[in-house]
């Protein structure tokens, strides 16, 4: 027994030893990739780089400095980017998502435009596709927008998330496909359906062109993917099944092409996505909206349709809508839209029994220039404290002095309801 | 007689041999769990753009809690410091607890502060406000001047006051680094059962702080500080990542933790009087993942925040008595979930596992040193043999700490230097020996002070981070 204990201690104490050198090579090793990347950039302006042993190093500084330079001056600085390139193309075609995610890291800042990235979007990984969504954020190709539409109802949140945002970002050239969603019609013609997907690309720079003039000289070990000429710079590139939008394998969205908007949670990214385009051509098919059964998506119809510039008369029953939410946004974007037409409604809503509609009358009266002031001056000196106060922050007055002021602030019981499911992105 | 003792002390030596192997079994089990999961996240944020989420309009509205309390000589640096973090929808909401000191006279004057109406809506129970006030420079600075009612109430009055999806509850001696929301916040965004993240925090004693930001770190090179430094890579990067691998994370830090605010208020914020109120709050918000609620619970192991430790005995002491009290509060409310299968992982390992390895490790550590006081009185004591069980057991605790140091190692940005390294190496082959019989000193006396019904903090001071430098 007493012999065990020796060699377990002995081999505890040898493990210890090995773990304290491992630490100090790992962090050597990171230190060492960090010079050599920061000396490189540094010696940049002595003339091109020269090229480092190391294919992470390489990767790296591409990543760092493609950015920044266009792709002329890359290629006059960085001889060896070709490489690089090259590396982000059989990394495309990757069977483990790590790789594929590298390759399209890589390939992006290097000039591979909507073609590759929308490829990414169908991808089997939610990973891969999150990241292909942050990447086409500002791209304006229709298709890949109509994709991203369709993958505002992707299982995974991360992925709608990144899908939303990029649609933020340039959403004005997504109307039709967010037209079609919101009517329930598909977004993807059959022809964009990934697994057919023939990715006739007018490349956007010559680093893409020479990326996938490369990727024919060079065919997919699998024999998966294939692409070929059919006219000058224009290349079409087969994806490779199985990994990138394969019929067995393909996200749900893009498989339906038809959007459901009997599903809250994608019909308010939807509606989001609605406002964020901005388009008056939406307004027809989000109308509708405003009259559904679900509080979320009345309130949610409302803020979109303020945006979208509806006529303000449209929003009147909405101030008498059961649900505080929907009143709040619909006193909000009466605020918005200058309705001084409506201003004896607003100064209603500052009696409102909830508390958020109260305060949205007041920032919405003062909104309204003259005539919501005066309102609001009026409220100041009413018997509701809450509206009182809310009045005097709209109007950017101090609190009023002790002898006017009430118990304190507004005091509820701690919500008791039963708690929700939470509606994400 | 002495054959009846000698009987009974090898039984006990049996169980306690028995109860060893289980915690070195389960430790081992969460460091490759840790392992596993560091590695999971380093591949999925490496090609991850970070920096375009500042440009996002979609992200969820931060509000971050800071309760102050006599904080009048580090406040304005502190507020600035979050102020200045990379988010872009983001709200500090700085709650002066009752200060007697200058503190809300400091924040007034560098913030330009008037006071403003109050109307949030006060869905918890807290203290009185006296002011709400907003800044005439910083639009995103809400200060609430209130009547002292400790850290909980104050926590709980910036819920009230706050606006945004998720709320970032920070210790007022926190310093948090300049992208951390950016990566707490990804949890948030990637599933759809998240109420909490939380992340690593490491000690800040011995490096240098400029303006409220770490700027050089380095490992401190006072034991006491040095010790503790070993203990918070162990705990956040093994212990915390691993559970988090098995879905059973427990704790999120009250110095940094980021919460889905409408989950907080609907679970009814911050328990008053709770000297735990940090786990007592993730507890509460787990349990409710009986009814099928979402309820996971996230840890980030990106390094985000910094904290200064104790550097005197006598303050550490009072710090981990307090914290050991609130573990046996939290595990006594919530009793009813240990070994309850309705909790999943949490009621079969998790609660188990606070309560046989976190809550009752010193008392079985003190009896056992008692046991062995016991024999070498009466001389039976095999010493070779006693010898060789020290000697497994220590190299066993410093294998763990150095394990943790190499996942600190692969995680630090920048990789710390070569010194740094050794001296944390050497807080981890010094830190079983003397250290950790104090802790269980501390830990026995919290657990007293909790039978006996004791619920006061004591008080912490500070040596403050510029005399860090």
């Amino acid at each position: 027994m007493l012999g065990l204990l020796i060699v377990g201690a002995s081999v505890m104490a040898a493990l210890s030893l090995a773990t304290l050198c491992t630490c100090l090579t790992v962090r050597d090793i990171r230190v060492r990739r960090r010079r050599v990347v920061v000396g490189l950039l540094a010696a940049r302006s002595n003339g091109p780089l020269a090229r480092p042993r190391s294919s992470r190093v390489r990767r790296s500084i591409v990543l760092e400095l493609a950015d920044r330079l266009d792709g002329s001056s890359l290629r006059e600085q960085v001889p060896w980017v070709g490489e690089v390139r090259q590396q982000g193309l059989r990394d495309l075609r990757s069977r483990r998502w790590v790789r594929r995610a590298r390759g399209l890291r890589i390939l992006h800042p290097l000039g591979a435009g909507d073609v590759v990235i929308r490829a990414r979007l169908a991808d089997d990984d939610p990973r891969v596709r999150t990241l292909a969504a942050s990447l086409a954020g500002g791209r304006t190709d229709p298709r890949l927008l109509r994709r991203l539409v369709c993958l505002l109802d992707d299982p995974t949140p991360a992925v709608r998330h990144a899908s939303l945002d990029a649609l933020t970002r340039r959403a004005a050239g997504s109307t039709q496909a967010l037209n079609d969603a919101l009517c329930g019609t598909p977004v993807l013609a059959p022809e964009e359906l990934p697994e057919q997907d023939s990715l006739a690309a007018q490349h956007d720079s010559a680093a893409t062109r020479a990326a996938l003039a490369a990727q024919i000289r060079e065919p997919s070990e699998t024999g998966a993917a294939h692409t070929e000429r059919v006219a000058p710079g224009l290349v079409v590139v087969n994806v490779p099944s199985g990994r990138a939008g394969s019929a067995g394998t393909l996200p749900r969205p893009l498989r339906a092409r038809t959007l459901p908007s009997d599903q809250t949670r994608t019909l308010l990214l939807i509606l989001r996505a609605c406002a964020a385009a901005a388009e008056e051509s939406l307004l027809p098919a989000a109308r509708p909206f405003l009259t559904d059964a679900r509080p979320d998506v009345r309130a949610a119809t409302v803020r979109t349709l303020a945006v979208l510039g509806e006529r303000v008369q449209a929003f009147v029953p909405a101030l008498s809508d059961p649900d505080g939410r929907v009143r709040a946004e619909a006193v909000a974007a009466l605020g918005r839209l200058g309705a001084r037409s409506l201003a004896g409604r607003l100064a209603g809503a500052l009696s409102d029994r909830d508390h958020g509609v109260r305060a949205a009358a007041a920032a919405a009266l003062s909104r309204l220039g003259g005539a919501g002031r005066l309102l609001l001056q009026h409220a100041m000196r009413g018997p509701d404290r809450f509206a009182a106060d809310a009045a005097r922050v709209a109007l950017g007055l101090p609190p009023a002095g002790p002898e006017q002021a009430g118990p304190g602030p507004i005091v509820e019981p701690v919500d008791t309801r039963p708690a929700r499911q939470p509606v994400h992105v | 007689m002495t054959l009846t003792v000698l009987g009974a002390v090898r039984a006990f030596n049996v169980l306690l041999l028995t109860y060893v192997m289980l915690v070195s079994l389960l430790q081992l089990t969460l460091l490759v769990a840790a392992g596993l999961d560091l590695r999971e996240h380093r591949r999925a944020t490496r090609f991850a753009l970070r920096q375009r989420l500042l440009s996002s309009t979609v992200l969820p509205r931060v509000s971050v809690l800071a309760p102050a309390y006599n904080e009048e000589a580090t406040a304005v640096a502190s507020v600035t410091a979050l102020l200045t973090l990379m988010y872009p929808q983001l709200e500090v909401v700085v709650i002066n607890d009752g200060s007697s000191d200058d503190t809300m006279r400091v924040l007034i004057e560098a913030f330009d502060l008037v006071a403003v109406p109050q109307t949030f809506r006060q869905v918890l129970p807290i203290a009185t406000v006296r002011a709400v006030l907003r800044s005439r420079t910083t639009p995103a600075l809400v200060v609430v001047d209130k009547e002292n009612g400790g850290k909980a109430d104050a926590l709980n009055t910036g819920l009230c006051v706050g606006t945004g999806d998720l709320v970032c509850a920070i210790d007022a001696d926190t310093l948090v680094e300049p992208d951390a929301l950016l990566r707490m916040v990804r949890p948030f965004l990637d599933t759809d059962d998240c109420v909490a993240a939380g992340g690593t925090i490491r000690v800040a004693n011995g490096s240098e702080v400029r303006l409220g930001r770490v700027t050089n770190v380095r490992t401190p090179s006072t034991w006491l500080a040095g010790v503790q430094s070993v203990e918070y890579v162990r705990a956040f990067l093994f212990g915390r990542l691993g559970w988090n691998r098995l879905g059973g994370n427990l704790i999120i830090s009250g110095a940094f933790g980021l919460f889905r605010r409408e989950d907080v208020l609907s679970t009814g914020g911050y328990l008053h009087g709770s000297v735990g109120e940090d786990m007592e709050l993730v507890a509460r918000l787990r349990r409710r993942g009986r009814d099928g609620v979402p309820s996971r619970v996230h840890f980030v192991p990106d390094p985000v925040a910094w904290t200064e430790v104790p550097d005197s005995v006598k303050v550490l002491g009072r710090q981990r008595d307090r914290w050991h009290r609130g573990l046996s509060q939290v595990l006594w409310d919530y009793r009813g979930s240990i070994f309850n299968p309705r909790d999943g992982v949490l009621g079969m390992v998790v609660y188990p596992y606070f309560l046989m390895v976190e809550l009752l490790a010193p008392v079985i550590e003190a009896v056992g040193l008692a046991i062995c006081v016991l024999i070498v009185a009466i001389g039976a004591i095999d010493v070779p043999f006693a010898v060789a069980i020290f000697v497994l057991a220590y190299c066993f605790a410093v294998l763990l700490s150095l394990l943790a140091v190499l996942l600190n190692t692969c995680t630090s940005q920048p990789p710390p230097s070569r010194g740094d390294l050794c001296r944390l190496a050497l807080w981890s082959i010094v830190e079983p020996l003397g250290y950790r019989q104090l802790t269980v000193y501390w830990r026995l006396k919290g657990i007293v002070g909790f039978l006996r019904g004791r619920s006061e903090w004591g008080v912490m001071t500070r040596s403050g981070f510029e005399s860090a430098t």
